[in-house]
């Protein structure tokens, strides 16, 4: 407050320009991903290198026996019985071992691929328009300076939909098993048939899927452009006129309860079920505190990005010292709710739960990762942004948020490729190629929708409070 | 300077100024308590002496005097407790999560709050400690070398973890409300006239001056205690869930207890919160500084986590389902047609639709209305552990362990003393000490919401 | 001791000027207006905390963090000490089978304790370093400052007397004092 008394800050409208140096970065960061990508699917393992590996055992185990030998032997003798390290029998049933008819080529790797980044930015696009709504319903004043930035976010969503939307129309009987077993149609009784996945065929079955995803997106959506078209509104009306806002209200209002439902089934539908046996009834709010932190720390990198550029000129160090806070604090939440989940299904050791954990922390295929998912999203989060100093400093919060986003990366690979492709999984140049592409597009488009309004909401009833906003002690 | 949005409402109404608010709030202490006072606190103490003759009973007698029985070894006793330790939620979530998110208006509210989160962790702790039958040998839930054997308390179990939780959680809300008090008792300290009055108020100010130095740290600390104590409530609910969550119970393994429990226990803390402040703001003429707008900011919060609590009871009913395990789908089957269906229900009822009435702007608006809801509130909040913890306990594996429980009258005189203990600390707490945090209040007189 | 800061005691200084205020915002100005002529604000007492003037009359943001740090990682440690003392060294328990060293069943417990730690140790040196005790005599320079009215301080000596009491009287101090041993003198 001290150093704010002192002048009149000045409240302007601000047009956004692309710098060109941004686009040729941005655009740049796609094609080279492309490029990757493409030089990617070409070095993938052919499928008739595989074949002979294939018809003995699933494609799953393909090139990666060292690890996964004592497993397989005990697979041939029991399909629900595998051998832990030391040799003793365990009843852990290996979900991604359960499908040894349906060998899976190698081409899956891409579609499990993008169906990791383009969920991890569904979600992102979708928590971003959250954040509006739950700024609007909870009187959050100081957030008004930077709303047009999760507003330019949320024109992702279709953009994201259309490719999960396309991998889960192509590829759904390669990425997961329930769909594929759907479309075997085993009768009752036949050899063959799963019990559990007949009684889940009510909630799990392409149509569910397809037009379950298409429908609560689609619905998000129209209430993104809604609240979009409502503060672009405000810009243009005088100064004072509540309507517009009042009605941003009641908006976020019913899309915060409608998202808070819903979401969850979005999330059982599309990543939950890769591991077509397992459940958890958390998982829905893990995937939120996922997209949550995620959202909050580009939100954070694009009002760096726009500051140092000379623009959003009332947004002082005090907003981007609390977005480094929320930063930090939602990490905690983070962990928080992975830790819930890890830590009942890990005391309680029932087989059916555990055996998730047991094709990620067991693995050796994944264990490094299972241990960095921790390390990058919470233990260096939690240290580097814990001091104050930290939290107003531009280039370590940069540093946190590379850490951030790529550690979500990882965590939503971690849900989906286990069970999707398991030991036939790895961090090469597919993926990091993908996942620089996907950046690179979501970054320029991002860019672009900033172009389209002013960067500060001029009318907005709250702006005042926002430009002299201070963290305070 | 003040560049609080215009369509903010004013926090405090009246236009009192900072001589108005210590006059308001430390009147109860410098006159004589009133009669209204005197009557609510008899009564309480009665209860109180219930509370005692009971549990004198239970220890006396021994633990079968209650109703627990072979498959239902958690009753009346742990439903009270996590309903309880639930109520205590609310004055943490008000004072340090409310701070960290600068929602303001908790100034008016948070010391009251975090005095009914100290009382009702007391209530809380009676129930596991008595529970545990030779109440004489509790100190063996302490990591203390055990003196029979070279055995050491399980650090495994997380019934040991609850005693590191409730006594964290206890000592650091205590401080926290202490350190919050310490500028107002310095107040009083100043204006009391009697002798004895103007001793203790000295002691527990700790020369409290009021010097800007001591303030910027002061704020500091307050500022970094909110931080721990918002993880810390978070941790202490989280524990409790884990007590069900770790077993092998169908109805009580569920990985979304977690967050849930803590939902549950924010939505029941606001219950107790409205039902204590409603009142209290009536019967001391504080309609200036709890305004309709702070009972309508909280019946928000009701709404919000009861629907919170709501959507976890339908992912539960759910996943159950979606799980496959026939053990999982009929505890909630049971849980809703069984011979508990009326709990279930009534839990339903209380919890996910009675709250819904708050999306119209007069039902939290209107103090009386609230008052009912919140009631209705308490009701549901102590109907979900009832539910949780017997309907699950009913049924075993074995159906020769199948049983039935209700609870014996000591155990119903328990509960009840235990609102008496509740109560006479919150009298005391409202004649002693000022119910509203003076200090802080003063810092946003003009301020708006 | 040391770590009591010096500036919050009142005793065994010489001639202290006093302005005494009712209004917030005259405070503040006058505040501004001492540092600004590089009078030294010695300290302002004040019944509720005013933002900002911490920075005004120059006061360093406190290291209580540090402190705070140090504590949780000793009650971290501890915790982890005393739990692996307790059920790996002294008497390993084989619970579920469960592998002895595995810190999953250990964070609550030593979650708890870090945040016991951290609470009372910085607690403890708050009170410590602000000079705040049981029963201590507090130093009051006006019996209405922890109600409604602002005492602001400024040692005399290498000051312009003349010029703090003109400032005190400009940005509308209600009165003026002196104080010298513990007595005080009204001026103006």
């Amino acid at each position: 407050m001290a150093h704010h008394e002192a002048h009149h800050i000045e409240i302007s409208k601000e047009q956004f320009v692309v710098p060109a140096k941004a686009k040729m970065f941005t655009l740049g960061a796609a094609i080279i991903g492309l490029l990757l990508t493409v030089v990617g699917v070409f070095t993938l393992p052919t499928d008739s290198s595989h074949s002979a590996n294939s018809h003995a055992k699933p494609a799953t185990h393909a090139g990666h026996d060292n690890h996964g030998a004592a497993a397989q032997e005990a697979h041939k003798v029991d399909p629900n019985l595998v051998v832990d390290n030391a040799g003793h029998e365990t009843l852990f049933p290996k979900t991604t071992h359960k499908d040894p008819e349906h060998p899976k080529p190698a081409f899956t790797r891409f579609w499990a691929n993008l169906l990791v980044n383009g969920y991890f930015f569904l979600i992102i696009s979708l928590a971003a328009l959250f954040f509006i709504a739950v700024n609007h319903v909870a009187n959050a004043g100081w957030s008004a300076a930077i709303k047009r930035i999760p507003e330019a976010m949320l024109t992702f969503i279709p953009v994201a939909l259309v490719i999960v939307l396309v991998v889960l129309f192509v590829a759904r009987q390669d990425l997961y098993h329930w769909a594929h077993y759907e479309h075997q149609n085993i009768a009752k009784g036949a050899p063959g048939y799963d019990k559990i996945l007949a009684g889940k065929s009510g909630f799990l079955n392409s149509n569910i899927l397809l037009f379950g995803t298409l429908l609560f997106v689609s619905i998000y959506f129209l209430f993104g452009l809604k609240l979009r078209s409502l503060s672009k509104k405000e810009d243009e009306v005088s100064k004072g006129d509540l309507t517009n806002f009042r009605k941003s209200v009641r908006f976020s209002g019913a899309f915060t309860v409608i998202y808070g439902f819903s979401f969850s089934v979005l999330s059982w539908l599309i990543i939950m079920s890769v591991d077509a046996h397992w459940y958890s009834t958390i998982f829905g709010v893990y995937n939120f505190a996922t997209g949550w932190v995620s959202a909050l720390t580009i939100i954070c990198c694009f009002v760096l990005y726009l500051r140092s550029q000379g623009y959003l000129k009332i947004v002082s160090d005090e907003h981007v010292h609390d977005l480094g806070k929320f930063m930090f604090a939602f990490s905690i939440f983070w962990t928080y709710i992975w830790l819930a989940q890890f830590l009942l299904i890990w005391y309680a050791q029932i087989p059916e739960e555990v055996a998730y954990y047991y094709d990620r922390f067991n693995d050796p295929q994944f264990k490094f990762q299972f241990f960095l998912n921790v390390i990058m999203n919470f233990v260096a989060p939690f240290l580097i942004l814990m001091t104050r100093n930290n939290k107003r400093n531009p280039l370590v919060l940069s540093i946190a948020a590379l850490i951030l986003i790529t550690g979500h990366w990882n965590d939503v690979y971690l849900m989906v490729m286990p069970g999707t492709i398991g030991s036939a999984a790895e961090v090469g140049v597919l993926e990091i190629g993908m996942f620089t592409m996907f950046c690179g597009v979501f970054a320029y488009w991002v860019l672009q929708a900033l172009t389209r309004r002013s960067l500060i909401a001029v009318n907005h009833p709250y702006i005042e409070e926002s430009a002299y906003h201070d963290v305070g002690p | 300077m003040n560049h609080d949005s215009i369509i903010r409402q004013p926090l405090v109404v009246g236009g009192k100024t900072p001589t108005d608010v210590t006059a308001d709030i430390s009147r109860p202490i410098l006159n004589k308590p009133s009669t209204s006072w005197r009557v609510g606190f008899v009564i309480s103490f009665i209860f109180l002496l219930l509370l005692v003759w009971t549990i004198g009973y239970t220890v006396w007698t021994g633990i079968g005097v209650w109703n627990i029985n072979k498959s239902v070894m958690w009753g009346w006793d742990i439903t009270n407790f996590v309903f309880w330790v639930g109520i205590g939620h609310a004055g943490t979530l008000i004072s340090a999560i409310l701070l960290l998110f600068r929602q303001k208006w908790r100034m008016s509210i948070n010391r009251s709050a975090e005095a009914m989160t100290i009382f009702a962790v007391m209530c809380a702790a009676i129930f596991p400690v008595f529970h545990m039958g030779r109440v004489w040998v509790a100190y063996w839930a302490l990591p203390l070398p055990n003196s029979f054997g070279s055995l050491w308390a399980n650090f495994q179990s997380p019934l040991l973890w609850d005693v590191f939780a409730i006594s964290t959680y206890f000592s650091v809300s205590l401080l926290f409300w202490y350190l919050g008090l310490i500028p107002d008792i310095a107040t009083i300290r100043d204006k009391i006239k009697t002798k004895a009055g103007k001793f203790w108020y000295r002691v527990f100010s700790m020369g409290w001056t009021g010097s800007t130095r001591t303030w910027a740290r002061y704020e500091v600390v307050s500022l970094i205690l909110a931080g721990l104590s918002t993880p810390l409530v978070l941790s202490v609910h989280t524990i409790v869930s884990t007590d069900f969550a770790t077993s092998l119970v169908p109805g009580w393994h569920t990985t979304i207890f977690p967050p849930y429990f803590v939902a549950g226990a924010i939505f029941s803390g606001f219950g107790m919160v409205l039902t204590l402040l409603i009142v209290a703001r009536k019967v001391m003429n504080y309609e200036n500084y709890i305004t309709i707008g702070h009972l309508e900011a909280m019946a928000k919060v009701v709404m919000l986590t009861g629907t919170m609590v709501g959507m976890a009871y339908i992912t539960e009913f759910f996943v159950a389902w979606y799980s496959g395990v026939e053990y999982e789908q009929y505890a909630f089957i049971n849980r809703a047609t069984g011979p508990y269906w009326w709990a279930y229900w009534s839990m339903m009822f209380c919890n996910l639709v009675s709250p819904q009435v708050f999306w119209f702007k007069w039902a939290r608006t209107t103090p009386w209305f609230i008052f009912m809801i919140s009631i209705v509130v308490n009701v549901g909040m102590w109907f979900e552990r009832f539910v949780i913890i017997v309907t699950s306990l009913h049924r075993d594996y074995l159906p020769s362990s199948w049983v039935m429980y209700s609870a014996s009258w000591t155990e119903i005189g328990i509960f009840l003393g235990t609102f008496g203990l509740f109560f006479t600390c919150f009298f005391l707490f409202s004649k002693f000490l000022p119910v509203i945090n003076m200090s802080e209040l003063k810092t946003i007189l003009k301020n708006r919401e | 001791m040391g770590i009591i800061d010096k500036n919050v005691m009142l005793r065994n200084r010489g001639k202290m000027l006093l302005g005494v205020y009712e209004d917030e915002e005259k405070v503040m100005a006058a505040a501004k207006e001492l540092t600004g002529h590089g009078i030294p604000v010695l300290d302002v007492y004040t019944p509720y905390p005013l933002h900002g003037l911490d920075r005004i009359i120059g006061i360093k943001r406190t290291n209580l963090t540090v402190i705070a740090f140090i504590c949780g990682l000793t009650g971290f440690s501890l915790a982890a000490l005393m739990i692996w003392y307790m059920n790996v060294h002294d008497w390993p328990m084989n619970v579920g089978n469960k592998p002895l060293i595995f810190a999953t069943s250990w964070i609550p417990v030593m979650f708890e304790s870090t945040v016991l730690l951290t609470a009372f140790g910085m607690a403890f040196f708050f009170f410590w370093r602000n000079r705040l005790a049981h029963g201590i005599e507090p130093e009051l320079l006006d019996d209405r400052q922890t109600d409604d009215r602002m005492v602001v301080v400024v040692e005399a000596g290498n000051v312009n007397e003349q010029e703090v009491l003109s400032i005190y009287r400009k940005t509308g101090a209600v009165e003026l004092r002196e104080r010298l041993n513990g007595t005080q003198k009204v001026v103006g």
